[in-house]
Order: structure tokens, then C-alpha cells, then sequence
């Protein structure tokens, strides 16, 4: 199931609440903050934030489900985003796309790769439209790219990574 | 060396670092800078700004010596080092790449020639991140000019005087909701900048905030004022980091001169202002939405009235303006409204930024008079298709906007005008289309993305986009058929009539548009199940051109599915059974053997 | 506070400020429909199906959110408002997953709301059965024998085991009513002062003879036979249909105040002008098909050649008749099941069906194919006859062709396609074709009554009127949209029955009410695959027979029904599909009065859900229409239990955290249940508040 972990600690919550307060108002900074400590917003998160501050979790999880930033889902190590804005889609973003799906050998329905490297997500516009097509790899962005050009990039972001798992293990 | 070094005094390096010029590899070049003046052992003030539009031309580096100035223009990290010791060091620009005698010199004088820069004044002029740079260009003047007046209804009278109107899509006059918001009781009042800039293909509010961030500070601080709150949210969208850090940044800045915060500027009046980032939806673009969002809620739209200039925020007046709207109000103080309503047509008073975007050479921001034609910013300024083909058409106004077709070009920019080709000004995003783009799936793009962004309320807006979605979808599948053109319209006509916000009631434009102007689009892919412009997959067809095919084996290589087969130097053949017509092939082809059908 | 004057569809009402347009109308006795108003609450606005037009605005408004204002014009009922509604409800319905009825129900030609009456049965009420069954048909235990039971071959038992044995469930329920000393019949209507003339006893007939007098029309049958029922009686062997069964059933027309007329022809005896003159008000025309199909192959007119329905009725009427040592059967239906099987019982020594398909295309039902063989019938498939002549003695010389399938027809059935050179003879002493039956065009020759290209009578199948004023038909003499089986006879007869009753009263002829209701996927289809899930397999019960020495000895009834134990065990099989919030759900109240067509908006719809973890209640989010009436009605219940969750398509309202009800902070109010406007929120039966 989603959202469900082993339990954790939840101190920073504390921190949170402290931060932004408890009211009603405090409901997006609050889950921003949870899902900026957890990578995601755990449920067991959620009840705690609903114990501390006595907003409903109903409300936190309608919230938490309404906006696109929200994640109910652990992400992977690397956040890569393609942009498929309308400068991007009409530009070729959607090949970017499958693209990088298909070098991460990505499940049909998964946004995570199965060894939680990355987690690619389509976003609806990162504003660099006259770079289109536009993919972010984490906090760094690639302009003008085509099929090739992003099979090279994320091929590169690939073996960094499965190399440096390589050296840990 | 060390002579160098003192005849170096007053050297300036510009980079203009938006997220266009990072994109475009700014920070790489900027690192490369700080390399190479130290290897150089030369002195300079290395700065950073935002953007001045040019995004086809970065990552844009500027020198300032004196009144020596130079723009350096798509400039490598190669290159880098070479300036420095050339020009920097040596004293001798590298004048091909400049953009003043460069090559590029004609293009960059046709991009910026037409412009009349307001609200983009201080982007890639300025230092976002130093307010004295915004206050040596008279930042701050208008507002310590109302303080000091203490004339609330002057204020006003100017900003209705400007004709200024809403540039986040709506288009009503600015000075008449900050009038209502004045006339308005209540304890407290507040005002919202929204920067929720939503529609993907437009970034002009981006650009804005992390260019020349006071400007909006300071526009919501006259807003304020003028009708009576003091207090106010930035409500930015999260995907804009760098505006939020450069807002912040200024906030900070701004407080620590009194010029927000607690009695400002010696007077009597109050104003704080938060940044409450957006967690992403783009029906937060819609004012009620917005409120709830603020307030901590799903961003659901309600029924208007009662408009928020009299229950906003928290039950509270509330008066919301866009970035771009914002932006304009200290130069409209400065210079007065009339001098603003000097530019632009009739009942389209001003300038007006456009982000130009798609099939176009010079895309970028371009900030023009109101009343010049889309021509114009098409051709003179954008400098036509980046392919040399011909342009087909330009989608303005993003999802809730429509597609002009190249026939339509001579339509002057102005709210009535666009509105009545279908399309609307809304924030300023063009989309430019040639033979290449698909009508239908242009459509097909714009209804993904407003099905996805309903808030899932009303009725006709939920399930409705989704079932215009679904026939679209079998149309570019070429599964439509001729009454499937009927339902669209008759679905777009109801959902634009039963919606209770502006998503809703716009988002069967792009649709409503495309089968007005390219309806013969529509019925190639639904009567002969043909994409004229080769776009929708399932009606492509593969095959390998036996004359052209070197047998280099790089298709069969990429195939995913390995449906192509051959021997090196041989003439490769693709099995049209097991092709999914990804493309792959035709991408990497250097034979122009991959023949599309 | 200032009064405020406005006109509602050219009503002048006046209200107080603050009032909105639905409260305004409401004061007017105007009803505007709406799924997510709440009263007393803030207007929430979501489901646009209460808009109204105001004079001078170019879009409609939604009138619960919309305050009035003096001097407002406002139209409620134009037509572009009930476009806008009808589109608005279609959206609803075309994304709704859920079934306002069991897949049998809607697939019944007679419309039985069968897992009602079976859930009676299983909590051993087989009066109430029957009085449910009765108000779809007047035969449930004729038709609980002989149904061809188009019900359970839709049945979602059957994906989880067998189908329930629906069919046979009817006579459980039937068949102590025709033993018990006082009979249940239903309520006659008080007499109108109109008389109808029932030409025909069959099922047809008897169904409209049965409504009419429940709406209090004088009713007399015309029967050219000696006795009722038609092809039940005189098309189905007594083995299958015994007659003690058959007439008390239709005895119940006389205690309802039926005349009869027997032995009396329509075209031979009388015309329909002649009813006309003798004062009846209208005419139903219930005449059947018992001419049998032609051949159309040389010698089919040779002695020796015998229909099969015509064997059937002589049996029937318990008359003689000599087969010979080898009778062939030609055809594969119910009937040629039938005329075997009678073949046999009157002393046939060996009976060979020939079917020009194979068994797996044969229309007749399983069990009688089964039962044929088990009698000893020998099958020859994929040959046909092809010519007839004379043999020696009292012999046929019957020439076969061979088969073999081709492409599919129109039926879907595979086409026999005849092999050259195939030709061989038979032998047989009879010939009983048995392919099929027609109408018997005679009965109504130079009355004026249009027949359609068929040759059967034309009819408008939605309201059985003929080209004549007055007359109405339906059965297998026009069986229109239907099938030439008895429970589409008794579907036409009601529906007949209706029109009559709007002809006679002056109302706009529209035949049985319409009635939208939502259901998943189509009948037959694959069921969600969590409904299916919530049922253990149970073995479907089996009748017992009379001893193989008996059946053939005469024409006893061979099953001998469930009776009361079994069938209570077989009913309890029931998986009860269909909505408990049928009756009052708006969804299907607005969308039957809108007439909405969902189909032509059908794609994506919601996934099925069924949270029955909760003692008290069950959500059912595929039903929801998103009105937030739960939301709001749990929120000031102090709860939260309740909320919204995703958006756009994808937006549900959701119990926290996505968590089943059971282990929330719910504790069973059952206020959503009151607010939920259609089966999204459901009481458990029995459950209350407190």
C-alpha cells in the first residue's frame, strides 16, 4: 500500500508545527515541510500531524491529494522532470519523455524505477520555454533536447548512478 | 601584470542567470569565468541578473568598462577563457561574438527594436539580488511619492487614468477592483500577487520575479495603500525556485530600509508581506481557488459573487493582482497613467509581455505596445519559423486560449480583438505552430492538461473535458467520426456555459478553435484517417527507403521493439506488423531512409 | 429588508433579499431539480443541473447560488435548459458504476424484478414472490416451466459458479397459490365504461387481458380453439406444460371478470370492424404464428411430410396419429426438441433429428437437447433435406445434402454452407419439419391491417399500434423487437394493455413508461471482479424426475420442481444484484424524466468499490456524483469522517485517509445515508441510528 512505513519518528513535525502553527491556514506549509523531511508524506505522518494540531486528516489528506506537488509515494534518489509544457509538447517533449522511460526500463504505470534510483515525473511547465523541450534533472535543467540527446543525458545520469551503487555494495 | 590589474578597475561581468540562462548553461559559464579570471589574475566584479529576454540567445554575458559595453551571446564554456584573456585582459573585445557587431547583430536589433520594455525594464539590467541596484533606477520613488502624498484616491485615479488591465488573463481594469476593494468595510483588508503562473507556455511572471523582484514589492505595496490592507501574500507557484529565493532576498532587503514593514518610510502606513509557495494546481489561478488554496484548502473554486474585493482571504476585502500587472504600477506613478495610455488601442492601454515560444527563431519575452499586430511580433521580432517553413498558426492564451491561424496574423493585440478570434490575451503565452504541429493533437494537448486540472467540482467540467479528451483521442487514433465533430462542440458550448470558474469556461477553446479554423484537420484524420502534419501515431506508417538505406544499422540498433532487421551495408527492412511507430529510427537515421507515411 | 420582485415562467413571486432563485421558484411551487443542494446549508454549486435562464445573460445560472433580484425574468423550463440538464445528467450517468437492477432483471423481455422476488423466496415468502413476479407477468408457474429463460444466461452467479435457476424459481413461487383454497389475484380497477375485444388466448392475450382489467376496462377473449393458452397449449407437449398447471393459472381471469368466446375465427367467424360495431373501444389482436415455415424444397407437400406444431397440437388435443417405425425431425429449436420427444410418446420407433449446423449452434435450450437424447432421439447434424419423393410402400424417400459452416450470418451463428456432391438418401416413414413457425396471414386478409415485409403484422414495437385506430398487436404474430417466445408475449400483452389504457383515456400513446436506469457493463458481460469476490461457490440445486419408465409411458411432467426446501436454498444462491436506493435515487428520477442517452457520452467509467466494512452502512464510491452532501453533512456532525480526496476525474470523496469505514472515527449516524442522493451511501438492512 502506499504511504505506510515502518514507524518513524516524527520529531520534526514538532518543528513544523512550531514553525507554521496549527491552524487551518498552516495546511500546505505543514505538508510541504513533512514531504521536504520524508521525501513523501507518509499516513502514519499525516495522523501525527492530525494529533498535534487537530486538523482533521481527512482535511490534510484532501489536501495532500488535490495538488501536484504532493506525494503519497517514497521518490527515488534522483528526481528527474520533464517538462511537458505546450512550448516542450510541441517541441518533441513527449519523445523526451518516453525517451527516458524507456532507458530506465521503467514498469508501465510506475513513476519510480524499480531499484528507487530515479523517479521521473511530467511536470506541466518548469518556464523555460524557449529552450523546449526541457528536462530537470534534480536541481539542474537540460534544454533543447531531442530523442538522442536525452538518451545520451539520461544515460549518463544512469551509470553515475549504477556505478556508484556498484562501489557501496 | 600588475598594470592589468589596475587598468581593469570598474570591470563588470553580467551573466544573466534566470532559469532560462541556467537551463541554457549560465552557471557552467559563470564557474568557467570564475576560473579563468583567477588563472588570468584578472580583477572583476562578476554579477548576476535576470533575464532580458533573448532566452534564444543564451546563456548571455555581458562586459561593462567605463561606458564600454559589451553582450557576449550563446556564449560556451569554451569560449570563456579566450574572453577573459582577449578581452577583459587584453583590452580587445571578441566582436563576432558579441551581439553588437557580431553576426547576430541584425537579429538581436529586429528582436529588440519593436519592444517598449515597462514591466521588463530592469530584467537582465539589474541585479535582482541588491535593491540598491533597483533603487539607483528610481525603485521605490512611486511609492515614497503616495506615501508622501498620502493621497489614496490620486493613486487611483492614475492607475484608472493608465487603463491598465489585468495581464493574468481576466482583463479587468486594475484600478476599478482596487477602487472597489478601497469602498469596501472591513477590519482588515489584504492583497494577494498572484504568481501562480500556470499556463505552460508562459514564464513572463517568472522572469519578472527573478529579475527584477522589487518591482512587484513595490506594486503591491502602492496596491496596499491605495485600498487600505496591510497585509498581503505572494502566492508563487513552487516550481519557481529562484523566484521565491530572489523574493525573499527582497522582502528582507526592502524591510531592512523601511520600505515595507512596520510605518513605512516615515509615514503612517503598514505593510507586510508573506510568500505562501503553491503546491501545484493550475485552477489556483482562479481567485476564489487561490483563496482557499491560502487558506489551506483543496483549491475549489465557489460561485462569485460575492467577489473577494469584498469577502476574500479569510472572509476579508481582498483585492488580487498578477505579477506583470504589479510590475507596471511604479512606472505608471512614476510617469502617470496618461503617459501609460499614450501606448496601446482604444480599450487595450499600454504594453504588453508575450513569451514566445515553439516553432519560432528568437523566442523569448518580448514586452510590445498593445495594438501592434501578431505579425509583428511573429515575424519582425520573433524572425518567423526556426525551420524557414512556413508558420501555421499561434496559440495564445495557453489552455484557455485559442489558435490564430496564420491568416488571422493582422489581428492587433488587444483584449477585444483576440477575444474575438476565439482566443484570448490571457497571460501572454505564444505558442507558435507551423506544418509540423497537428491541429488535433494541439487540441488533444491542451484538453490533457485542463481534464487533469480541473478541480473536479462542477459536473460539466469534470467529466465533460474528460469525454471532449476521449473523442479527441479517438479522432488522432483515426476511430472518430463525423458526428464526433458535432458532440465536441455541442460538449465545449455546454461546459463553457455551466462552469463555475474560468478553467472550465475556457477550456473547450483550443478545441472550439482548431475546428473553427482547421476543421479540414479534423477531417483528414477522421475520413481518411490521415495526420496531415504526421504527428498522431496510429495513422503513421514506417517503411526504410531501399535507395536511400546505407545498411549503417543505427535504426536497428535504437528499434525498441527490433522490428527492423538487416546486415551491415545491407538495406535494412522494418516490419510494419511489429512497429510501434515510436519514431527511434527516423531519429537517428543520417540517410533520410525512414520514410514516413 | 426590501422585497424583491421577480417572474418565474411568467409567475410573479416576491421574496425577501438574500432569497436565491430556487428558494424564490420553490415559494412558487416550481421544482427545479438538483443533486447537491442542501437545504440550510450554503449553496455549494457543483452539480449545474438546477440552472435556470435569466432574461438578458447569455449563460444559464445555477439558481441555487443565484440571489434574486427585482425585476428578474427567469425561465426554468426552456429548451435549452433541458438540454443543458439532459447533458448535465448524461455526464453523471455516462461515469456511474453501478446497477440500478440485476442483470436478469433488465435482460427479463417481462421486465420481473427477479432478485427481489427470489430474495422473498429465500426468506421463505412465496406470497410475496408471486405478488412480485404478477406485477411483470400473470404466468409464473406456466412460465417457470417453459421460460427459454433469457435471464440466466446474463446471471452473475455464473461467473462465480452456475447461473441461479431463475426460471424455475417462478413456479416455486407460483405453485402453492395454484393449490391453496383462496388464489392471490391482483386488485381489478374500478370499471371505466370501456371495453376491449383480446382476439387470441395465448400469453399475449391472457397478459393484456390480465392488465386491462387492473385498469378497469371491460375485457372479453375471442379463441378459435376450444381452450386457452395458446402455444403453450397447443405448441408445448404436456410433459413440459402440464395442463392442470396451464388452466388454473388462466382461470384467474375469470375471477378477475373476463368473458370468453371459443371456438370462434377471426376472418372466418367475425372482423375487426364487426368487434368494432359491437361496441368494443379497442381491439387487441393476439393471433400468434402456428402456420409452420415451408421448407421450400420439392415434395415437402407429399403425404407422409408433417409440420411439427401440427403433430404438437394433435397431441395436444390427445388425438392419434401414425408416425411409422423412423420418424425424422428436421430443425434445431425448442420445438423440434418438442415434436421428438412427442414423436416418441406416440410411438415412433426410432426418432433421427437432422440439423443442418452442429449442436453447439442449436437454438434450443441445453437441457432439452439433453433431455431429447436422453429419450433416445439420434442427432445427424450438418445435413439438410433437399427433396422429397414417394418411396416403396408408406416410405420416404428423403435426399439429404451434407454441411459444412462458413462465414457467420446475421444471427452470429455460423452459415451452413451445402457440399457439392454430396447428396445421399434417406429412408423414413414420417417427416416432421419443425424449422420454424409464421403467422397466419388468413385471420386478418382485406381488414386493412398492414403487414410489414415479413409478413407478420405491423406494429410500432414501442406501443404495439397497428395502421388501424384503435387496434394494438404484439406476440409472435409482430413480434417487433422481440423474440417469437412466450415471455416477449407477455411483455407485449402488458405493454399492448398500456397503450389501450392511453387510448381509451386520451393520453399521448407511449406504450409501458420509460424508464432510464444505469447498470454495468452489459448484460452477460464480465462482472467487477470485487463483486464476484464476495460469494463462495454453492452448487446450483437439481430437480427431481419421474422414473424414465414413467416419462415415456405418457406425457406426465417430468420435473417435479424444486418445492419449498430446495428452492429456498436455491433462492438463497441469489447474489441480489441491483441498488437498494433504486426507488428514490435522483440520479434515476431526473434521468428518466430528462430521457438522457448516456451511451452517447460513454467512455471511461469509475472503477467498482464496495466498502461494506461498517456495521450500519456501505459506501459504493462508483455511484457517487461527487455533490459533497456527505462531506458537508459529516463535517457538521462534528466528524470528518467524510472528504474529498484527489481531483478532476479522479476526485472521490473518500473516508480518511482512504481507510474502510469500519476503522474511522464513523459512528454510524447514517445522516450521508438521508443526504446522499442516490446508492453512493447505503444503510445496512435493518441498521438505525441509534
Amino acid at each position: 500500500m502506499n504511504g505506510d512505513t515502518p514507524a518513524t519518528d516524527f520529531t520534526p513535525v514538532d518543528a513544523l508545527v512550531d514553525q507554521f502553527g496549527s491552524g487551518m491556514e498552516a495546511t500546505i506549509p505543514l505538508l510541504q515541510g513533512i514531504q521536504d523531511e520524508f521525501g513523501f508524506l507518509p499516513l502514519d505522518a499525516i495522523r501525527y500531524l492530525t494529533t498535534k494540531t487537530g486538523i482533521p486528516a481527512s482535511h490534510l489528506f484532501g489536501v495532500a491529494t488535490f495538488y501536484n506537488r504532493f506525494r503519497l509515494t517514497p521518490v527515488g534518489k534522483n528526481m528527474i522532470r520533464v517538462c511537458l509544457g505546450t512550448a516542450c509538447h510541441v517541441q518533441g517533449g513527449g519523445r523526451v519523455h518516453t525517451v527516458t522511460r524507456e532507458i530506465l526500463e521503467m514498469e508501465d504505470e510506475a513513476d519510480t524505477t524499480a531499484d528507487r534510483l530515479f523517479t521521473v515525473e511530467p511536470v506541466a511547465c518548469l518556464g523555460c520555454c524557449s529552450l523546449a523541450p526541457v528536462v530537470m534533472v534534480n536541481q539542474t535543467t537540460h534544454g533543447r533536447l531531442d530523442a538522442p540527446a536525452t538518451r545520451k543525458l539520461i544515460r549518463k545520469y544512469n551509470k553515475a548512478e549504477k556505478k556508484a551503487t556498484a562501489e557501496q555494495s | 601584470m600588475e598594470q592589468s590589474q589596475t587598468a581593469n578597475d570598474g570591470l563588470r561581468v553580467v551573466i544573466g542567470l534566470g532559469s532560462c540562462g541556467i537551463a541554457a548553461g549560465a552557471q557552467d559559464v559563470k564557474d568557467a569565468f570564475v576560473n579563468a579570471l583567477a588563472a588570468h589574475k584578472v580583477e572583476a566584479s562578476l554579477e548576476d541578473t535576470g533575464c532580458n529576454g533573448a532566452c534564444h540567445r543564451e546563456p548571455i554575458v555581458e562586459v561593462y568598462q567605463g561606458s564600454d559595453h559589451w553582450t557576449y551571446g550563446g556564449v560556451t564554456v569554451k569560449q570563456v577563457d579566450e574572453i577573459v584573456e582577449k578581452h577583459l585582459k587584453g583590452g580587445a573585445p571578441i566582436e563576432e561574438w558579441t551581439l553588437q557587431k557580431g553576426p547576430l547583430a541584425p537579429e538581436v536589433e529586429a528582436f529588440f527594436s519593436k519592444q517598449k520594455r515597462i514591466a521588463l525594464a530592469n530584467c537582465g539590467v539589474i541585479d535582482p539580488e541588491k535593491i540598491e541596484d533597483y533603487l539607483a533606477q528610481d525603485g521605490y520613488v512611486a511609492l515614497k511619492t503616495a506615501l508622501a502624498d498620502n493621497d489614496r484616491d490620486k493613486v487611483i485615479a492614475e492607475m484608472l487614468d493608465s487603463g491598465l488591465r489585468g495581464r493574468g488573463g481576466g482583463g479587468f481594469p486594475t484600478g476599478l477592483k482596487w477602487k472597489f476593494t478601497k469602498g469596501a468595510t472591513g477590519d482588515q483588508k489584504y492583497i494577494i500577487c498572484n504568481a501562480d503562473e500556470g499556463d505552460p507556455g508562459a514564464f513572463m511572471d517568472r522572469s519578472i520575479l527573478e529579475g527584477d523582484p522589487h518591482a512587484v514589492l513595490e506594486g503591491m505595496a502602492i496596491a496596499g495603500f491605495a485600498t487600505g490592507a496591510t497585509a498581503a501574500y505572494i502566492y508563487c507557484r513552487a516550481e519557481y525556485p529562484l523566484a521565491i529565493a530572489r523574493l525573499r532576498i527582497a522582502i528582507v532587503q526592502a524591510e531592512e530600509r523601511n520600505l515595507l514593514g512596520e510605518k513605512i518610510n516615515g509615514s503612517e502606513f503598514t505593510f507586510k508581506i508573506k510568500i505562501k509557495e503553491g503546491a501545484g494546481a493550475f485552477v489556483c489561478g482562479e481567485e476564489t481557488a487561490l483563496i482557499f488554496s491560502i487558506e489551506g484548502h483543496r483549491g475549489m473554486p465557489r460561485k462569485r459573487p460575492p467577489f473577494p474585493a469584498n469577502s476574500g482571504l479569510f472572509g476579508k476585502p481582498t483585492n488580487i493582482n498578477n505579477v506583470e500587472t504589479l510590475a507596471n504600477v511604479p512606472w505608471i506613478l512614476r510617469n502617470g497613467g496618461a503617459a501609460f495610455a499614450a501606448m496601446g488601442t482604444e480599450k487595450s492601454k499600454g504594453s504588453k509581455v508575450f513569451a514566445l515560444a515553439g516553432k519560432i527563431k528568437r523566442g523569448g519575452l518580448v514586452e510590445v505596445p498593445m495594438g501592434i499586430t501578431i505579425r509583428e511580433i511573429l515575424e519582425e521580432i520573433g524572425g518567423g519559423s526556426d525551420t524557414g517553413a512556413p508558420l501555421k498558426a499561434v496559440q495564445m492564451g495557453g489552455p484557455s486560449g485559442g489558435c490564430i491561424p496564420a491568416k488571422l496574423f493582422d489581428t492587433r493585440v488587444d483584449y477585444d480583438e483576440v477575444t474575438r478570434t476565439g482566443a484570448i490575451m490571457g497571460s501572454g503565452g505564444m505558442v507558435v505552430m507551423d506544418e509540423t504541429s497537428c491541429m488535433v493533437d494541439i487540441a488533444k494537448f491542451f484538453l490533457d492538461f485542463t481534464q487533469k486540472e480541473s478541480c473536479g467540482k462542477c459536473t460539466f467540467c469534470r467529466v465533460g473535458t474528460l469525454r471532449m479528451l476521449e473523442i479527441l483521442e479517438r479522432i488522432s487514433e483515426g476511430k472518430g467520426k463525423m458526428s464526433d465533430l458535432d458532440l465536441l462542440e455541442e460538449l465545449a458550448h455546454k461546459i463553457k456555459e455551466t462552469s463555475l470558474c474560468g478553467l472550465g469556461q475556457t477550456a473547450p477553446n483550443p478545441v472550439l478553435t482548431t475546428l473553427k479554423y482547421f476543421r479540414h484537420e479534423y477531417e483528414a484524420h477522421v475520413e481518411s484517417q490521415r495526420c496531415p502534419a504526421k504527428v498522431c501515431k496510429p495513422l503513421l506508417t514506417y517503411s526504410i527507403d531501399a535507395d536511400k538505406c546505407t545498411g549503417c544499422t543505427l535504426c536497428s540498433r535504437v528499434c525498441p521493439v527490433h522490428c527492423i532487421t538487416g546486415t551491415k551495408k545491407e538495406v535494412h527492412v522494418l516490419d510494419q506488423a511489429a512497429c510501434t511507430k515510436c519514431g527511434s529510427c527516423s531519429e537517428v537515421c543520417k540517410d533520410d531512409a525512414i520514410h514516413i507515411e | 429588508m426590501a422585497d424583491i420582485k421577480l417572474t418565474i415562467d411568467d409567475q410573479a413571486v416576491t421574496v425577501a433579499e438574500g432569497a436565491t432563485i430556487l428558494d424564490a421558484a420553490k415559494d412558487l411551487g416550481i421544482e427545479i431539480p438538483t443533486l447537491c443542494h442542501l437545504p440550510d446549508h450554503p449553496p455549494y454549486t457543483s452539480c449545474f443541473l438546477c440552472v435556470v435562464e435569466v432574461e438578458g445573460q447569455n449563460n444559464p445560472v445555477p439558481s441555487c447560488s443565484t440571489a434574486a433580484a427585482d425585476g428578474m425574468v427567469i425561465s426554468t423550463q426552456s429548451e435549452r435548459i433541458r438540454s443543458t440538464r439532459k447533458m448535465c445528467l448524461e455526464l453523471l450517468a455516462s461515469e456511474h458504476t453501478g446497477d440500478c437492477y440485476g442483470h436478469c432483471h433488465i435482460t427479463c423481455p417481462a421486465g420481473i424484478e427477479i432478485p427481489q422476488f427470489i430474495d422473498e423466496l429465500a426468506h421463505g415468502k412465496p406470497g410475496e414472490a408471486l405478488k412480485i413476479i404478477k406485477r411483470a407477468m400473470p404466468l409464473p408457474s406456466a412460465l417457470g416451466r417453459v421460460c427459454t429463460r433469457p435471464c440466466e444466461s446474463v446471471c452473475r452467479r455464473g461467473q462465480v459458479d452456475e447461473p441461479v435457476a431463475i426460471c424455475n424459481l417462478k413456479s416455486v413461487a407460483g405453485d402453492p397459490d395454484l393449490k391453496a383454497g383462496e388464489r392471490w389475484v391482483p386488485e381489478v380497477g374500478a370499471d371505466t365504461g370501456k371495453k376491449v375485444a383480446v382476439v387470441g388466448a395465448g400469453p399475449a392475450g391472457v397478459s393484456a387481458a390480465y392488465y386491462l382489467r387492473q385498469m378497469g376496462h371491460a375485457v372479453k377473449i375471442f379463441e378459435g380453439q376450444e381452450k386457452a393458452g395458446g402455444m403453450l397449449r397447443y405448441g408445448i407437449p404436456a410433459f413440459r406444460m402440464p395442463r392442470d398447471v396451464l388452466d388454473t393459472e388462466i382461470h384467474q381471469l375469470d375471477q378477475m371478470g373476463v368473458q370468453w368466446q371459443f371456438n370462434t375465427w377471426l376472418g372466418k367467424d367475425y372482423t375487426i370492424e364487426s368487434l368494432q360495431k359491437q361496441g368494443f373501444d379497442a381491439v387487441f389482436l393476439g393471433l400468434g404464428a402456428q402456420a409452420a415455415s415451408p421448407a421450400r424444397i420439392p415434395g415437402e407437400d407429399t403425404p407422409g411430410v408433417v409440420p411439427g406444431i401440427e403433430l404438437l397440437a394433435k397431441a395436444s388435443r390427445g388425438e392419434d396419429v401414425d408416425l411409422g417405425d423412423l420418424v425424422m425431425v428436421v430443425g434445431g429449436g425448442n420445438t423440434a426438441m418438442d415434436a421428438c420427444r412427442t414423436a416418441i410418446r406416440k410411438g415412433a420407433g426410432k426418432v433421427v433429428l437432422l440439423y443442418r449446423r452442429t449442436r453447439a449452434e442449436m437454438p434450443a435450450l441445453d437441457i432439452e437437447i439433453e433431455e431429447a437424447l436422453h429419450e433416445g432421439v439420434e442427432m445427424r447434424f450438418l445435413a439438410a433435406p433437399v427433396q422429397i419423393e414417394m418411396g416403396d410402400g408408406d416410405k420416404l424417400n428423403v435426399k439429404c445434402i451434407k454441411m459444412e459452416l462458413g462465414a457467420p450470418d446475421a444471427s452470429g451463428r455460423r452459415r451452413p454452407v451445402p457440399q457439392e456432391g454430396s447428396e445421399y438418401v434417406e429412408q423414413v416413414s414420417t417427416l416432421i419439419n419443425a424449422i420454424g413457425q409464421k403467422f397466419d396471414t388468413a385471420s386478418v386478409d382485406g381488414q386493412g391491417v398492414e403487414l410489414n415485409r415479413w409478413s407478420f403484422v405491423d406494429s410500432n414495437p414501442k406501443t404495439g399500434q397497428t395502421n388501424l385506430d384503435g387496434v394494438f398487436t404484439g406476440g409472435d404474430c409482430s413480434p417487433g423487437d422481440g423474440e417469437m417466445i412466450a415471455v416477449w408475449a407477455v411483455q407485449a400483452g402488458h405493454k399492448c394493455a398500456a397503450s389501450i389504457d392511453q387510448f381509451l383515456t386520451g393520453r399521448p400513446i407511449v406504450g409501458l413508461e420509460y424508464e432510464w436506469y444505469s447498470t454495468i457493463g452489459t448484460p452477460g458481460g464480465p462482472a467487477p471482479k470485487q463483486i464476484l469476490e464476495r460469494f463462495t461457490p454453492a452448487e446450483r440445486q437439481t430437480m427431481d424426475m419421474i422414473s424414465d419408465d414413467q416419462r415415456l409411458g405418457g406425457f406426465a411432467e417430468i420435473e417435479l420442481g424444486f418445492g419449498p426446501d430446495k428452492g429456498k436454498e436455491e433462492a438463497s444462491r441469489c447474489m441480489l444484484c441491483g441498488c437498494d436506493a433504486t426507488e428514490d435515487c435522483k440520479l434515476k428520477i431526473y434521468g428518466t424524466e430528462y430521457h438522457i442517452e448516456p451511451d452517447r457520452l460513454a467512455g471511461a467509467i469509475r472503477d467498482f468499490h464496495y466498502d461494506d466494512s461498517h456495521e450500519k452502512l456501505v459506501m459504493e464510491s462508483g455511484k457517487c456524483i461527487l455533490c459533497g452532501s456527505c462531506v458537508r453533512t459529516c463535517h457538521d456532525h462534528g466528524l470528518d469522517v467524510l472528504g474529498f480526496v484527489n481531483r478532476g476525474i479522479s476526485a472521490r470523496v473518500s473516508p480518511t485517509l482512504g481507510l474502510p469505514l469500519a476503522e474511522t472515527d464513523c459512528d454510524g449516524c447514517l445522516k450521508c445515508v438521508e443526504v446522499c442522493p442516490t446508492g453512493a451511501l447505503m444503510a445496512k438492512p435493518g441498521a438505525t441510528a441509534d
